[in-house]
């Protein structure tokens, strides 16, 4: 189930958030664990036994991780629990793609390839597997105990808002959460306005903006040119930064609404300065997960193992940095998908940050800012493509049309019929909130309000308060209208 | 200000709880307008799934498809929509609408598009089993001492490319018909019916197509009428054509097409349309045999209709059709002692079992520019 469709916003939440107030204490986190199984059914009833599994096997390997105090018995559970989160995803996710490799290599010799049938992806596997390995290395680490009641780690795994599409808070950071989740006026009121926000971001903005990019990656290059091919980029990526963080907007927003604070995810990635600056700001919920749990172990486990100074020239410092980094941004990439592409895309990211380590990094820092944007945002570009395009052959063909390298037949005129009105509206409206301005516009209102004399701030705050409500309301009945509408099924030929 | 901030936060939460009750209050306690159908959408509307333990997984797409159909005042809300913020402030066509503006309120079906850009493109082995295809039907129909005519109706965007949105563009010098056109044109045995010709110099004269409709109108379907049955009366001289000065064309005001429907402005895109007029007017509703429509047909109805003339001196025809020749049928069925329209959803058969039962003098195949695909089974 989708948090912008018809079903959730206007039956499932209703009466999710009225079963939660209207029902005793005891009874509101299994009602929450039974809504969050329906909610994860709503995309493939047969894959909750998935979500359901991997719920089991991290409670059973917590547990029995807690339980035993010898050292090389704690081990074993614990390795085994994250072999068995890993498999998971593996055999959902990855078969397919390592088949189909193993099998370009195995008919390169000859053989009979091997045939396997296609698997379903269940939704958000990427995302509470995750959550699974955060809890195991929590417990095993002894930063929490091992969590006692199933139906409270069922809602650190499972619960509806971060099942699909994260945010992957740590263990450590929900589990003072799960023993009783109570909401309050204030913190339903402040879910509302970041549902609103979040729901008016994809609807509003990354939706349109999205039917631009797809026209545009979904066309024969025949039919593109530079100009077109630079606006389906630019379109892309202000596209997947809207949905992403439209969607977490409105997680956080709902977690708000049932009593839970969710970590942030984004904090204006494309004002970065640099790709280390962008990969603090982008999906930090995952970069920090990758940092903590891939990054440093395997420089510290690598810098055990290299003795010497330097290695052929190269001092052991950066070569530890190099070999974790490349490690890191190979899984960050695969994690996103079973495709070449999002594997060239994250090592696209780990060489630029290995470039960054180098003297080009100080540059960035002390030359012009406005240097340091171009180049962050350039190479985000350049990566959103590879990471839109079905293959890796698109992609080289889509920068050869970017950078006039491939002749093209398309004219003017097809490029300005992608620019209607709305998409100057929505393309305005999604540079603009990409920057500070909104924000520092909100900051320095509430601050002229605060400084001034009592009967003046006090109508100040009312006007600000109410105008707050009626944008809300606005967008909430702008984004429920474009949903209802594209709900159309239209057919020349009847359909009966 | 505390005070103030917790109004406002009850405020908040109060609003948000109506707007998402507010379909369920709406539907439950007030009570909304029932429909089975949507006429914008040409379509019925889904229906409460059945829930079926042994088999839920296909329970919440048809639940979720069930509830947007019926989400209380769905219709108007999109028509309002559409008139006012798609097509009113933003210019530009409702989602999903599969209609492209063009110039001077000029409309075009979407999905005819990638076939007149070349980018949907019959290859040569399909174009050649389309031409052999027809070809075997020549043969089958000779056999049984039929006359067989094949004519192609041309989409709109090829009769009038000026009138295209700018963004329609060729990738290729001909498109899968010209090519096919081509082919049938060379095989001397296959009585082929361009009529192409007729239609492009009838064009600059007068206009052929509705600007809101895929279809041709009454007097695009008179050219192409002409054409046809000039070419079939070569073989059958006892047939008195229809002929121009006989067909007065009265203009009348009404409602926009398919493609005004589809966008929800059909009301306010009303256009001129012809109604054709001569005399005397011979063709007379004949009885149906009965010929069964595939089950999954929605126009079931349609699959057959049945025209006579009291002439025995007329052959009898049976036309294979889409709905093309619905604008052709007025003249079209004066012309023959019993006219048979099948319309077979668009999927061109040989209707073996009708031709046999009918043993018609001949068989025409009207087959829709974009559908020749159908013929060997590519939808």
């Amino acid at each position: 189930m989708l948090f912008n469709s018809l079903v959730f916003l206007f039956l499932f939440l209703p009466f999710t958030l009225l079963g939660f107030i209207l029902l005793f204490p005891k009874l509101k986190k299994p009602f929450l664990l039974f809504a969050s199984l329906v909610f994860y059914a709503w995309g493939g009833v047969s894959f909750v036994s998935v979500l359901i599994g991997s719920i089991l096997i991290n409670y059973f390997c917590g547990i029995m991780i807690g339980r035993t105090s010898e050292k090389g018995s704690r081990k074993t559970w614990y390795i085994l629990g994250i072999i068995l989160n890993i498999l998971g995803l593996v055999v959902f996710k990855y078969l397919n793609f390592l088949a189909g490799n193993l099998n370009i290599l195995v008919t390169a010799f000859l053989m009979n390839p091997l045939h396997l049938e296609t698997i379903f992806l269940p939704l958000g596997i990427s995302f509470f597997t995750f959550k699974g390995i955060s809890y195991l290395v929590t417990v095993n680490r002894k930063e929490a105990l091992p969590q006692r009641n199933i139906i409270n780690l069922g809602l650190y795994i499972g619960f509806f808002p971060t099942v699909i599409a994260g945010p992957i808070d740590r263990y450590k950071a929900i589990e003072p959460q799960l023993s009783a989740p109570r909401t309050n006026l204030d913190l339903f009121a402040s879910g509302v306005r970041r549902f609103a926000l979040g729901l008016g971001k994809k609807v509003i903005i990354a939706a349109p903006l999205a039917e631009v990019a797809d026209r545009i990656f979904m066309s024969p290059a025949s039919l593109l040119s530079a100009p077109i091919a630079w606006l389906g980029a630019i379109t892309y990526m202000l596209q997947i930064y809207y949905d992403f963080s439209g969607y977490t907007d409105m997680a956080i927003g709902i977690g708000r609404m049932f009593g839970f604070r969710f970590s942030e995810n984004f904090n204006f990635p494309y004002t970065s300065k640099s790709i280390r600056d962008f990969w603090r700001r982008w999906h930090i919920t995952l970069s920090t997960w990758l940092r903590d749990y891939v990054f440093l172990p395997i420089a510290y486990s690598t810098s055990r193992k290299l003795k010497k100074e330097n290695y052929s020239g190269m001092r052991v410092d950066n070569l530890i940095y190099s070999i974790a980094t490349i490690i890191t941004f190979f899984i960050c990439g695969f994690w996103h998908g079973a495709a070449w592409t999002f594997i060239v895309w994250g090592l696209v990211f780990g060489l630029l940050l290995l470039f960054e380590r180098t003297g080009f990094g100080r540059k960035l820092e002390k030359g012009p800012a406005l240097f340091s944007h171009a180049y962050t945002l350039f190479f985000i570009l350049a990566a959103w493509v590879i990471f839109r395009s079905p293959d890796l052959k698109y992609a080289l063909r889509f920068f050869g049309l970017m950078f006039g390298f491939l002749d093209s037949h398309a004219g003017f005129g097809r490029f300005l019929a992608y620019i209607n009105r709305e998409y100057i509206l929505v393309f305005i409206l999604a540079v603009a909130g990409c920057t500070r301005l909104f924000a520092l516009a909100r900051e320095k209102t509430e601050n002229i309000i605060s400084q001034q004399e009592r009967p003046v701030s006090s109508f100040l705050f009312n006007v600000y308060n109410l105008l707050s409500l009626l944008f809300v309301l606005f967008v909430l009945a702008w984004s429920q209208m474009s949903i209802l509408s594209h709900t159309l099924q239209s057919f020349i030929y009847f359909r009966f | 200000m505390k005070q103030v901030r917790k109004t406002y936060s009850l405020l908040f939460a109060v609003f948000f709880s109506a707007w998402l009750l507010s379909p369920f209050i709406l539907d439950n306690l007030i009570g909304t307008p029932k429909n089975n159908v949507s006429k914008r959408e040409n379509r019925a509307l889904a229906k409460r799934p059945a829930l079926d333990a042994a088999n839920l997984d296909p329970y919440p797409a048809a639940f979720g498809k069930f509830f947007n159909d019926n989400f209380p005042y769905r219709e108007p809300l999109i028509n309002w929509w559409s008139e006012h913020v798609d097509m009113g402030i933003f210019k530009k066509p409702p989602p999903n609408s599969e209609v492209d503006i063009g110039f001077n309120g000029w409309l075009f079906y979407t999905s005819e598009r990638p076939v007149y850009e070349g980018t949907e493109m019959l290859t040569p082995e399909q174009i050649e089993l389309v031409h052999q295809t027809i070809r075997e039907r020549v043969i089958f129909y000779r056999s049984l001492g039929i006359k067989f005519y094949v004519f192609i109706p041309p989409m709109k965007s090829e009769v009038y490319p000026e009138f295209l949105p700018s963004d329609y563009m060729r990738v290729s010098d001909s498109t899968q018909t010209q090519k096919l056109i081509t082919v049938l044109l060379k095989d001397t045995l296959i009585p082929f019916i361009d009529v192409r010709p007729s239609i492009m110099e009838a064009r600059n004269k007068s206009i052929l197509y509705a600007l809101t409709d895929n279809h041709w109108n009454t007097k695009g379907a008179f050219e192409a009428y002409c054409r046809v049955i000039n070419r079939i009366r070569k073989d059958f001289p006892s047939i008195r054509p229809v002929i121009r000065k006989d067909v007065t064309f009265n203009p009348f005001r009404t409602q926009g097409g398919n493609l005004a429907i589809k966008l929800g402005i059909e009301k306010q895109a009303n256009e001129i349309q012809y109604l054709p007029v001569f005399s005397p007017i011979r063709a007379r509703d004949g009885k149906n045999a009965g010929y069964k429509a595939p089950p999954w047909f929605g126009a079931s109805d349609d699959f057959e209709h049945v025209k006579v003339v009291a002439d025995s001196s007329l052959p009898r025809v049976v036309v294979i059709r889409d709905s093309f020749f619905i604008q052709m049928m007025p003249y079209f069925q004066e012309n023959f002692r019993k006219t048979v329209y099948i319309f077979d959803a668009w999927q061109y058969e040989l209707n073996r079992d009708i031709i046999e039962k009918e043993k018609p003098d001949i068989v025409v195949l009207e087959v829709y520019e974009p559908n020749i695909k159908n013929i060997i089974h590519l939808y």
